[in-house]
């Protein structure tokens, strides 16, 4: 696939949350095969050094990194974080997430797009977590976006995609555009067959 | 001077930003480092005076996404 005139062989992102372990974690994005990985930026505690080993693991497994906006909730957040992942990670890849429902980590569209319009002026190469809506997937576009990242269903509800209709609609209206279908999957044992058509619209 | 480090107020000696990591006993490689938003490289830490009531935010790579 291509991502904003990178081509990349796997299919698959893979993100380092939730891993019961730093050891699973290594070996889980080892064993994926994906060339991607995506890693949050937090608030350090004083004295902890807790990013230092993280970050070794991954740095070493020679990914590329995705940084992305988690855990923000204003564009103005999101931006700064963003500029301060471009600072730390040397990259102008950034997964711009604003989220605007704090039960379902819905993402407040609005805000989104005017982060990505901000992002995009400013150099970035942003991948945003989105909805499935058409409208607001033109507007990033129109932001600059070559990349969306439309949602299968809220975050961690393991619904599977719960609007075909919406992305295929999406894959119609902007072929040139890479959808990374993102959040609600599900665990591939129990949804083989939306995984399968998951993968196929990316281009 | 007090000052809002990630979200905490604190009072602190320190006017630059070097010397508020040092301070707060931050350490290591792979940190960065904005004050009101605005990005302080890491060349410019010795430099990047630090003002009474500056909202100061130290991040870190860690699990996500």
């Amino acid at each position: 696939m291509q991502l904003y005139g990178q081509t990349i062989q796997s299919r698959l992102l893979i993100g380092t949350a939730l891993y019961p372990s730093p050891a699973v974690m290594e070996q889980a994005l080892q064993a994926s095969g994906a060339e991607i990985v995506t890693v949050s930026l937090r608030r350090e505690a004083a004295g902890a050094k807790a990013g230092d080993a993280f970050w070794r693991i991954v740095s070493g497994m020679g990914a590329k990194i995705l940084p992305n906006t988690a855990g923000c909730r204003t564009v103005r957040d999101a931006v700064t974080t963003a500029q301060m992942a471009r600072e730390l990670f040397g990259t102008p890849w950034i997964k711009l997430e604003v989220i605007g429902d704090d039960e379902t980590l819905q993402p407040d569209v609005v805000g989104l797009v005017e982060a990505a319009a901000i992002l995009a002026r400013d150099g970035f190469q942003v991948f945003p977590y989105c909805t499935e809506d058409l409208t607001v997937v033109g507007r990033l576009v129109d932001a600059g976006c070559e990349v969306v990242m439309p949602w299968a269903s809220p975050i961690g509800s393991a619904k599977g995609i719960i609007n075909p209709y919406g992305l295929r609609t999406l894959r119609a209206r902007f072929p040139d555009v890479t959808l990374i279908v993102d959040a609600g999957l599900g665990a591939l044992r129990t949804r083989p067959r939306r995984w399968r058509w998951a993968t196929t619209p990316c281009s | 001077m007090v000052l809002t480090v990630n979200g905490e107020r604190q009072e602190v000696a320190a006017t630059t930003v070097k010397a508020l990591l040092g301070e707060l006993d931050y350490e290591g490689d792979f940190l960065v480092v904005a004050v009101n938003h605005d990005v302080v490289r890491r060349a410019q830490w010795e430099q990047a005076k630090l003002s009474e009531g500056d909202r100061v935010e130290i991040l870190t790579p860690r699990q996500g996404g």
